[in-house]
């Protein structure tokens, strides 16, 4: 007979197995003591909701023993689902008399009949004046609603025509152009009066809910008057109250405004969320709304095969919105190269459309791609100039009859308009600016406008031999971040800071269909080239040029930049500069704008694209309107070392990092160092105030929501914190150099004419004048052997951008390959 | 008996009251008069199976009991020679001592007095009793110092111990022990599994190449295939190696789309779509090399209905003959040896997907895992 014990030794085998695998599944632990009760599910909320609703409404029809049932259920909601406006509301009524209550069912089927009325107006589809009547006799039936129910009665009623009349007002003031600054400005006080009453008695009442509608309109009516941050806010506000309540009608509304803010703003990144979080509302099926909104914005991002693909399987069945699909099909066909099928889409759009206006410009464009210039120009003289209040649609209208112009050789008109477009548009850049927080707003020069009226200036400009202007107009709309007057180059600016590299200084516009290279000698002559790629082929190249440097692929790697050399210096530019180069070293100042601020220059430094001798200094646009004074050896004289991060184990995260500030620390016996267990947020924040010369060497993190236009860099300090990108904004250093050898710390995310928006572009609007950074992630090691022939070189009394090259080269002989020499680079002006 | 012809007088049997091979009445069928209470014969032997938990009217009432008293009697005697046994019990001998006493090849002689204390804990603990015999086997062969004998010396007392008592009856003490046990096993495996995973995480087998360490990472979407990817070897599988498209999961993806083009290398090349593959990320697999060539592929994500674009990455399929060869003639005494050294001879030569892709037909393993776990930081 076995004896009992023989099944013990199984059976606490696999009882200790099981343990084990219980502590394998660390996130889903099997010994659990219990699980977290069970969410009551939204259907019974809102069979709560709907039965405390039923007694109330039985209640304020006089049945006064439904008040205990509905106290309790109240209670209740509020204790489940935190719901607790219901006991607000049931209170309210409590407080009311019965003839206050059964005067207010009265008043409130007054005030549906009018909104009814509302309901219908819009159902027929009345024309405008018909409706301007109509919206009278509405109004005045709310005012009248409003004032006669008494201080003391049901006042909710009054709120909800309040309400109404508010929306009414709100919308008229968006449309109504014709309006004269009086009646306006009666509009608005009406409104105040409509919001404030709304408001007081909704918040009486305890009601959370109807104030969702108040939110929206106060935000439509900031955006109206130009209030943009005040706008996003309360339509932001709007859209969180709609998501507690489930209520998505008005989730849906508030994402339609905080849309239209966004395509005000450029903010390419946040309207591909907030159309996402659109899409999601519509799922499974997605309206014509949300599918237009998603082809604009692949159209706006250069993937306009991908729109026309999703426009194909997206055809709306109204006539209106056939029209918006068709020229929506025709803009694909056009920047597609199809340009006969593209005019045969606009044709269909008639004259009665709502977007016959935009078709006619669209016909214009193509006529113009076919080469039919005086045609195009009467189509867009024909379409007007649009409204004086819209400087997006003036402005489209004044580039594109621009750019008819220059094709028929009425060249200074042309530069005439294509000026006052650009001056509107920096003026509503500022104005933007001014409102709203920079990392979420574009330069409307790159996306509401277009560097596209840029481009064409610049050229206007070449052509008609103005060269050193064609500069000035490049760098004014391209380095606006960072020149902090926001004010124009003039020639002047641009000569001196020409001057004051041996080799002058390149700059370019990347366009949507072509580009632009101008050249500036330290003498103040200029030239310039067109290139024949636009901002998609440019992207494309730098992204394979990169690509081919990271995977160490030396022969793809020179193939591909004589390719990139050639169209970025086309003509004898490149000769010309070979030819100034001479024998000795000597610095041309690179101004990448653009895709091209990712351009890897200096891994084509060893001869592969100029000569060895050019010493490459980078910066993504004019700083300053002068330079500072050429750079002294005791620029650096006091430095301060940081980094060498440790784990949460007090493990060094970096060897080589160690190694490095040991390295540096002898040969700047003098510097302060924090580093090790000392490199925290205190000691980087002072470093960074204290304006000395900075070494980091620490990890660096990427990354950010999908709706952010920066990357979201932090530097990892000891013990696991953090140092993010907004933190520094705060307290950016305005050394004379900082060098950050961390991962990419010269990276960030491509905003078209903003460049790359990361670290170092935080450390240069900060004020720092020179910054030595990586293009990509480095190496420890060779992080380490670069920052020590840095810091040689620069004790050798090199200044920061010959100290780098040096340090490159020193990487070189070493036998590092180009993934990890050319990936540092000098920003700044020395 | 003792090994030395002794009986053993310190341990009485268990029933003192009577012999001990007197069998009590366990019959439940008896008919005998009863007390009221234990009349039905289940509750009356459950009682007697928790005797030890029973109130004190309750064991009074079994101690009337003609039937049921001379039973608890007998459980009393042998709880009783229990604890007294565990009471004056010596601590087990050392596993030495055990084999010394076994008298094994190369075992000591033991004194007489240490003969007699084992053999009277031998007799009265299972446990050694199982561990001596154990102890018959002869151990692995480099521990054998001299000459093994004919046939190993059986412990002198090899009369089968008597069932020890807490096997037959229910208790505290049974209880208790099943407890250690249990306890001892679970420790055992939790130590086991320590060590092996300690042991598993040292110095690896494979030699699997691993990334340098990078001063951070990028925000990369598209991870393989990049850079340079074979067309095809004789090394491979018959069936070749498939090509793979590994990107970084995206929240709420629905699906994936890769779009792959094909052009002529150049910076500005746009090329023609050749395939397009749809589906899960484990599904972005294509089963067959393509030709020699430079290729771009571009990775969508679907979210709520709609496409993400996660951006694009080049590769180039190239018949390079050269790493071909090497590939073909890699060292190794093993197939598994060869598979590692083509893994290190791909990934020192630029083909991290090939590499990846080889090491996949590995078998499972830490390494091989960690190696295809890697995610490039650039």
């Amino acid at each position: 007979v076995p004896r009992p014990e023989r099944f013990l030794y199984p059976a606490a085998l696999l009882c200790a197995a099981l343990i084990g695998l219980g502590l394998l599944r660390r996130d889903k632990p099997v010994l659990a003591a219990a699980k977290p009760p069970v969410a009551a599910g939204s259907d019974e909320l809102k069979s709560e909701l709907a039965s405390l609703f039923q007694d109330l409404a039985a209640f304020r029809s006089g049945d006064d023993a439904r008040l205990p049932a509905m106290r309790e259920r109240a209670a209740r909601i509020c204790q489940h689902w935190q719901r607790c406006d219901v006991v607000d509301i049931v209170g309210y009524y409590a407080g009311l008399d019965r003839a206050a209550r059964l005067r207010g069912l009265e008043d409130d089927r007054r005030g549906a009949a009018l909104r009814e009325r509302v309901s219908a107006a819009e159902h027929d589809a009345l024309d405008q004046d018909a409706w301007q009547q109509e919206r009278v006799e509405i109004l005045a039936g709310l005012e009248e609603l409003v004032g006669s129910i008494p201080p003391a009665g049901d006042r909710v009623p009054a709120a909800y025509a309040a309400a109404l009349a508010a929306h009414l007002r709100v919308e008229h003031l968006r449309r109504a152009e014709w309006l004269t600054q009086a009646e306006r400005e009666d509009e608005l006080k009406a409104l105040d009066r409509d919001l404030a009453c709304s408001q007081e008695t909704f918040g009486r009442a305890g009601m959370r809910r109807p104030r969702i509608e108040l939110d929206w309109i106060q935000g439509v009516r900031a955006g109206a008057e130009s209030r943009s941050r005040e706008a996003e806010s309360r339509l932001e506000h709007c859209l969180d109250e709609a998501r507690f309540f489930d209520d998505r009608d008005w989730q849906g509304r508030a994402l339609e405004e905080l849309h239209g803010l966004a395509v005000e703003a450029g903010d390419l990144p946040h309207l591909e969320a907030l159309i996402g979080e659109l899409a999601a509302l519509d799922a499974p099926r997605l309206t014509w709304g949300v599918a237009r909104r998603y082809a604009d914005l692949l159209i706006w991002n250069d993937q306009t095969e991908r729109a026309a693909d999703f426009l194909r399987t997206h055809v709306p069945d109204g006539k209106g919105e056939r029209d918006e699909h068709a020229l929506r099909v025709g803009q694909c066909l056009l920047r597609a190269g199809d340009v006969e099928r593209a005019l045969a889409a606009f044709a269909g759009i008639g004259s009665g459309s709502g977007c016959a206006r935009e078709a006619r410009l669209c016909e214009a464009r193509a006529l113009l791609a076919r080469g039919s210039n005086a045609e195009a120009l009467a189509r867009i003289e024909s379409a007007g100039a649009g409204r004086a209040s819209d400087p997006g649609q003036r402005g489209y209208w004044l580039t594109l009859h621009a750019e008819v112009l220059l094709a028929l050789g009425r060249r200074t008109q042309a530069i005439r308009e294509l000026g006052d477009a650009l001056e509107a548009a920096a003026s509503a850049q500022a104005s933007l600016f001014q409102e709203r927080d920079a990392s979420h707003t574009t330069n409307v020069f790159g996306e509401l406008l277009g560097l596209h009226a840029v481009e064409l200036l610049a050229r206007a400009e070449l052509e008609q031999g103005d060269a050193l202007g064609a500069a000035c107009t490049i760098e004014s709309a391209q380095s606006s971040t960072l020149h902090k007057t926001q004010a124009k180059f003039s020639r002047g600016d641009m000569v001196a800071w020409a001057k004051h590299f041996e080799l002058g200084l390149l700059t370019w516009v990347v366009g949507a269909n072509e580009s632009l290279v101008v050249y500036v000698a330290p003498d103040g002559s200029a030239r310039g080239e067109k290139i024949a790629h636009g901002r998609r082929a440019l992207q494309e190249a730098v992204r394979r040029m990169r690509e081919a440097v990271l995977a160490g692929d030396e022969h793809r790697r020179e193939s591909l930049g004589g390719e990139l050399c050639a169209a970025l210096l086309p003509g004898t530019l490149r000769e010309e500069l070979v030819a100034r180069g001479g024998t000795s070293p000597a610095r041309l100042c690179f101004l990448l704008h653009g895709p091209l601020e990712a351009l890897p220059l200096e891994a084509l430094e060893d001869g592969a694209w100029l000569t060895e001798t050019i010493v490459p200094v980078v910066l993504p646009g004019l700083p300053e309107s002068a330079p500072r004074a050429a750079w002294e050896a005791s620029d650096a004289l006091r430095w301060r070392l940081l980094g060498d991060p440790r784990g949460t184990e007090g493990e060094h995260l970096l060897p080589g990092a160690a190694e490095e500030l040991d390295g540096i620390a002898q040969l700047r016996p003098e510097a302060l160092r924090a580093s090790d267990g000392a490199f925290d947020r205190k000691q980087l924040t002072a470093a960074l105030g204290s304006g000395d010369c900075l070494h980091i060497a620490t990890h660096v993190r990427h990354g950010g929501s999908l709706e952010s236009r920066t990357d979201e860099a932090r530097f990892v300090l000891s013990d696991g914190g953090e140092f993010g990108i907004d933190e520094l904004a705060g307290s950016a250093s305005s050394s004379a150099l900082v060098v950050l050898t961390g991962c990419e710390t010269g990276g960030g995310r491509f905003a078209d004419s903003l460049g790359l928006r990361g670290l170092a572009r935080v450390f240069l609007e900060g004020g720092t004048r020179n910054l030595v950074a990586t293009s990509w992630p480095v190496e420890d090691r060779w992080a380490r052997s670069f920052a020590l022939a840095l810091h040689r070189s620069l004790a050798l009394g090199f200044a920061p951008s010959r100290a780098c090259a040096e340090a490159r080269r020193s990487l070189r002989a070493q036998g590092a390959p180009s993934s990890e020499w050319a990936a540092f680079r000098l920003l700044g002006q020395d | 008996m003792d090994r030395n012809g002794h009986e053993k007088p310190r341990f009485p049997d268990p029933n003192r009251d009577g012999p001990a091979d007197a069998e009590p009445n366990m019959n439940p069928q008896d008919h005998g008069p009863r007390v009221r209470k234990f009349q039905d014969p289940g509750a009356a032997i459950e009682a007697l199976v928790r005797w030890d938990e029973l109130g004190e009217a309750d064991l009074l009432e079994l101690e009337a009991d003609p039937h049921l008293g001379p039973r608890l009697a007998t459980l009393r005697a042998a709880q009783d020679w229990l604890e007294r046994r565990v009471a004056g019990d010596q601590p087990c001998p050392s596993a030495e001592e055990l084999y010394d006493y076994a008298g094994g090849p190369g075992s000591a002689p033991l004194s007489a007095q240490d003969n007699r204390r084992i053999d009277e804990h031998v007799f009265a603990c299972s446990a050694c009793e199982e561990l001596l015999a154990t102890l018959a086997d002869a151990p692995p062969s480099p521990l054998v110092l001299d000459p093994a004998p004919p046939t190993l010396r059986a412990p002198l007392h090899r009369e089968p111990p008597a069932l020890a008592p807490i096997l037959e009856l229910g208790g505290r003490a049974r209880r208790r022990r099943i407890q250690r046990v249990a306890l001892a096993c679970a420790a055992t495996l939790v130590v086991g599994f320590s060590l092996w995973m300690l042991v598993d995480g040292r110095e690896s087998r494979l030699q699997l190449p691993a990334a340098p360490l990078l001063r951070g990472e990028s925000e990369l979407a598209l991870y393989y295939p990049r850079g340079p990817v074979l067309e095809r070897g004789s090394w491979m599988p018959a069936a070749g190696l498939p090509l793979r498209f590994e990107l970084r999961p995206v929240e709420g993806a629905q699906n994936y789309r890769v779009e792959v083009s094909r052009h002529a290398g150049g910076a500005f090349d746009s090329g023609s779509k050749v395939t397009e593959l749809r589906g899960a990320l484990a599904e972005l697999v294509l089963p067959a090399r393509l030709e020699a060539g430079s290729y771009t592929w571009r990775a969508y994500a679907s979210v709520g209905g709609l496409e993400r674009d996660l951006g694009a990455r080049d590769f180039e399929v190239r018949a390079d003959p050269e790493l071909l060869k090497r590939l073909s003639s890699a060292a190794g005494s093993s197939a598994l040896e060869r598979d590692c050294e083509r893994i290190r001879i791909l990934h020192e030569s630029g083909d991290w997907t090939d590499a990846r892709e080889c090491a996949r037909t590995l078998p499972p393993s830490a390494e091989r895992d960690r190696y295809l776990g890697q995610v490039p930081g650039r």
